[in-house]
């Protein structure tokens, strides 16, 4: 692909009106403000995705979502160009998003999910024509094969809600490795290592290999950024790239900016007024049983890294609390480690940013945990009187309950945070120390005047 | 007069050595001639009158004053040279950093710790022996006979009473040196890469990471080795009170930061046995008898179910062969699948096989843990619901767990009820039945049929009543993984045949076709092996030692039952893709 700058010279192909694969960069001539406009509007895309994802969406609202955005930011007035601008938008994205880890992995993730939604508006032709680029070697089951597991399919679909298969339903049998999402899910069928997927979950299928195509793609994009494309195009191309690549993935507040620190002692009363309720509760569990589990270690530890206590009071916080139950010296030992590799300190070096919500919703709390978002993993009785002990109520208390029980996690802990402020916060909060941030910026200047 | 001096010296070294009662008059005596030889010398001694004159041809000194014999001491020869005991001698080597040597020659025996004799001297007169050796006398005299003569004494020689249960680091060293299966774990990792055929990968072995737990929590990761002999000299020299396997590395682990050098960090983990952690202090909401680390055979039922659950799915339905179930030797199970496939699982693929077994969600402040909606159960929960968990449930965990014995225990099953009317009907019910005198064994099974009579008589048929037996049992029953063992490839797990610490016991294989018959509380002990090492007579016929421990049924059964078709499998898959490498290279010849 070749940049030019503000010359019109597009020679696409053929118009192709199918899902692109992204096989390999065209040969087109783009201008510099193409270059930059297609990639922001492919962002806003993808963005949406991400923030819908964090909301709790359900796959059908999903696909809404998605052709929606695709509507608004991509559309264009001829078809081959909308085809094209589709292409170089994305070839432009896996530039700007190969540089490192969190990078790849965010945009991986945004462009499959796109990728899922786009395929599943495709015809039924669409979709096998697209299968058959992948030269995925699985054939459909023979009839004979068919009738021989047709009960166990039957039951598989009855016990996800979809029709009973008919006669002529096509399945493809494939090895289980290849659908991970569908196993995660009990989705399909499962005999001997083969998985027996439907005609209408063969998204999965397609969406993996996609997703290591694209995967695989992106370690060699970077690759060719760090050797050459990077000093070649010192003064045009890389500017623009990396002020894409920071505009949109939101601060993750690895380190706290505003508030300097807060100190030990007035913690309990900062938990008190400005945690979110996930972290509250972990907080309340620690003084109560002077004890967390690893994945509330982490939670709370990351979050309150975020907040602005540094290393030393974190070691004697976390000290104070454990050693009640375990002892000074098995804290010495156990934990004092996990503290400072949190921080940095051991080990790989990491410093690790606090959980946002979308980490802590996609959690898995198992027995004796507490951590996890309160809106999803509490039930509903318990939330009523978790919120209860912060002082919501009535009306407040029950849309929030309604959000939680929609999914909408994320409002409802927005709703919670207003109830509690009793302001409206528009933004939204889609991380715990946003929250606490927020929080601080309404109590603060409250504090300053009741003092003077 | 210097050399003349120093064979004095040397003199008295022999002295000492061979003395056992040295006191410290000699001690100090022997270490100064270097330094101040006039004070020491006697002028009328004949030897001191022949000095001026230089020795006309070297003389061959004595046995033990030169060389190895003479500049390394075991560790036994120094507890008695210093007149300490061996838990003082531990505290002193800690406190002044004295670590052990590797003499070139070992004169007393390659089994023994050697310590350099400058070492030793140098603490001699060291004021804090003074002191520990104080504390030494008021601790008591009795366990010091104990612990010297377990110290270098063998194993065969030891009385059978001094084996007390429990772990210990002597009996663990001898553990280590007779009867830990080296051989068998060394075949295992290999995966047949130890063999001569052109398509074994020699540098297998030595990209799988181990890990130890030394004494005092001491942890060292990251370790490698090359060879049977490498590893087994490993750890019968470290010692650890824990051995974990991790995965095998793209390069060898411990030449890790020679190759983070690069921009691309190519140091990762490219092969990994798919592993499962069932642990029973996840079941603590469910069970009655014991809890946190405490098991029993109440609840050991629990255990057998998650074998046969987790055995039968990854046979039937993931199509795996080669499964070891190991015993963790305190409270729960690993599980090790060795397949190919499975080990060339990537992250995601094994994320993707532990939520499919997962079906108990929620976390503490969350009354009902188990939900399953839907139509029907999907064909493998169905499955270990009439085959494993209805039959365990009923027939066994009911009575031995009572788990409808008391108000608190009714309370929590019938939480898990969505309808009040239905649980007020069931309360008053069992509330009559109470005052009834039925045996105890039978109150707990006659409320259960209750509950499920008031469930299943069709008249509720309410959405989500349908699945509240089936519910039930399965929160009482079905397995709890420790997810996060199994998601990751780089996670280390404990190898079998290792001591557990705390217990003594050993991780012994356990056989998931009889895991019925599977005890916990008589696996074999340490002590118990120990002893049994102790009374077998010396056999000519036994070529390793654990035969004649009852650990042999154990090291049979992973050598017969795993060993055996693993090997063979991996043999097959070399040569098969051996011949095809060769077919293509010389298709692309004729091409």
């Amino acid at each position: 692909m070749e940049v030019l700058r503000s010359q019109r010279k597009v020679v696409g192909p053929e118009t192709v009106p199918t899902l692109p694969l992204y096989r390999s960069a065209p040969q087109l001539e783009v201008r510099l403000e193409d270059f930059e406009l297609y990639a922001i509007d492919r962002l806003r895309v993808l963005k949406g995705l991400s923030d819908g994802l964090s909301r709790g969406k359900k796959p059908e609202e999903m696909e809404k979502l998605a052709s929606e955005l695709w509507k608004t930011h991509m559309r264009h007035q001829n078809i081959s160009e909308a085809h094209n601008k589709d292409i170089i938008s994305h070839f432009v994205l896996r530039l700007v998003y190969c540089r490192t880890e969190d990078l790849r992995r965010w945009f991986l993730s945004m462009e499959t999910t796109l990728f899922r939604y786009r395929f599943r508006l495709e015809s039924l032709d669409a979709q096998r024509m697209l299968m058959s680029e992948f030269n995925l070697p699985y054939k459909a089951l023979s009839h004979t094969e068919f009738e021989s597991v047709r009960e166990k399919l039957a039951q598989v679909a009855r016990s996800i809600g979809q029709p009973i298969p008919i006669n002529d339903a096509i399945f493809f049998k494939v090895p289980f490795e290849e659908v991970p999402e569908l196993v995660a899910g009990r989705r399909v069928f499962i005999f001997k290592g083969y998985a027996y997927v439907a005609m209408s979950q063969i998204v999965s299928l397609v969406v993996t290999q996609y997703r290591s195509l694209l995967s695989k793609a992106l370690v060699l994009t970077n690759r060719k950024w760090m050797s050459t494309i990077q000093t070649e195009e010192k003064y045009r191309l890389t500017p623009i790239v990396e002020s894409l690549s920071t505009s949109y993935l939101g601060p993750d507040y690895n380190q706290a900016k505003e508030f300097t620190e807060i100190s030990l002692k007035d913690i309990d009363q900062v938990a008190h007024s400005s945690f979110p309720l996930c972290m509250r509760h972990l907080f309340e569990k620690l003084r109560e049983n002077h004890h967390l589990k690893h994945g509330g270690r982490m939670q709370l530890g990351l979050f309150l890294k975020g907040v602005g206590l540094n290393l030393e009071d974190a070691l004697v916080f976390w000290k104070a609390e454990f050693s009640k139950k375990v002892g000074a010296e098995r804290f010495d030992k156990e934990y004092a480690y996990t503290v400072r590799h949190n921080y940095g300190k051991e080990g790989k070096r990491t410093d690790y940013t606090p959980y946002g919500c979308q980490k802590i919703i996609s959690s898995t709390p198992g027995v004796g945990d507490h951590h996890g978002c309160p809106y999803r993993h509490f039930s509903e009785d318990n939330l009523r009187a978790a919120l209860g002990k912060m002082g919501v109520s009535g009306r407040a208390l029950d849309d929030i309950i309604e959000k939680a029980r929609k999914q909408h996690y994320q409002l409802a802990c927005t709703l919670t945070f207003e109830a509690i402020h009793a302001t409206s916060c528009d933004s939204g909060i889609n991380h715990p120390n946003l929250y606490f941030s927020e929080s601080q910026k309404i109590l603060q200047p409250k504090q300053s005047q009741s003092i003077t | 007069m210097f050399p003349s001096s120093l064979q004095k010296g040397q003199h008295q070294t022999a002295l000492l050595l061979e003395d056992k009662r040295y006191n410290f008059f000699s001690v100090q005596a022997f270490s100064s001639p270097l330094t101040f030889p006039l004070q020491h010398c006697n002028p009328s001694s004949p030897l001191l009158s022949a000095v001026p004159t230089k020795p006309k041809h070297y003389r061959p000194p004595v046995k033990k004053k030169e060389g190895n014999a003479a500049k390394y001491i075991t560790r036994t020869k120094a507890i008695h040279y210093l007149q300490i005991n061996l838990s003082t001698f531990r505290k002193l080597c800690i406190l002044k950093g004295v670590f052990t040597r590797e003499p070139k020659k070992k004169v007393d025996g390659n089994h023994k710790t050697y310590y350099h004799m400058k070492d030793i001297l140098f603490h001699a007169h060291d004021p804090l022996l003074e002191k520990l050796r104080i504390t030494m006398k008021k601790a008591g005299t009795e366990n010091e006979r104990d612990d010297m003569l377990i110290d270098e004494c063998a194993p065969e020689q030891m009385q059978e009473d001094s084996f007390e249960e429990g772990f210990n680091v002597d009996y663990l060293k001898v553990y280590y040196g007779k009867l830990f299966p080296h051989a068998e774990i060394f075949k295992w990792m290999s995966y047949g890469n130890d063999g001569k055929h052109l398509a074994c990968d020699q540098s297998y072995f030595g990209r799988r990471e181990f890990s130890f737990t030394l004494d005092n929590d001491v942890y060292l990761r990251f370790l490698s080795f090359n060879s049977l002999t490498d590893l087994e000299k490993a750890i019968k020299e470290k010692c650890p009170f824990k051995i974990d396997i991790g995965p095998v590395y793209s390069v060898d682990p411990a030449k890790r930061h020679a190759y983070a050098q690069g921009a691309n960090n190519v140091f990762k983990p490219v092969e990994r046995e798919l592993v499962f952690d069932i642990d029973m202090s996840d079941y603590d909401d469910v069970r009655y008898c014991c809890t946190g680390a405490d098991v029993c055979l109440d609840c050991w039922p629990l255990m057998t179910i998650a074998i046969k659950v987790m055995d039968t799915a990854l046979r039937d339905d993931f199509g795996f062969n080669h499964i070891l179930w190991v015993y963790s030797g305190r409270r729960g199970v690993h599980c090790w699948v060795c397949d190919g496939r499975a080990r060339r699982l990537t992250n995601e693929q094994r994320t993707s096989v532990v939520e499919y077994f997962r079906v108990y969600k929620g976390n503490e402040n969350c009354d009902k843990k188990v939900s399953l909606p839907g139509q029907a159960l999907h064909p493998f929960l169905a499955k270990c619901y009439t085959d494993v968990l209805k039959i365990f449930f009923e027939e066994i965990l009911i009575n031995r767990q009572s788990l409808f014995a008391n108000e608190e225990r009714m309370d929590r099953i019938l939480n898990l009820i969505p309808d009040e009317a239905i649980i007020s009907d069931l309360r008053n019910r069992w509330h009559e039945n109470r005052r009834l005198s039925t045996s105890k064994e039978d109150i707990n099974k006659v409320r259960w049929e209750q509950l499920k009579h008031l469930l299943q008589s069709g008249k509720h048929k309410v959405q989500g009543l349908r699945r509240c037996v089936e519910e039930i049992v399965f929160s009482y029953t079905y397995p709890r993984l420790d997810m996060e063992v199994s998601k990751h490839m780089n996670h280390l797990l404990k190898s079998p045949f290792c001591v557990h610490p705390k217990t003594g016991r050993v991780c012994i294989p356990i056989d998931p076709n009889c895991c019925e018959d599977f005890d916990p509380t008589s696996v074999p002990t340490l002590a118990k092996l120990l002893r049994q090492l102790n009374l077998g007579g010396p056999n000519e016929n036994i070529v390793n030692e654990w035969e004649r421990t009852s650990l042999s049924e154990s090291v049979r059964f992973f050598q017969i039952s795993f060993l055996q078709p693993l090997l063979k499998t991996c043999k097959e898959e070399k040569e098969s893709s051996y011949n095809a490498k060769i077919q293509k290279s010389k298709n692309s010849l004729t091409w």
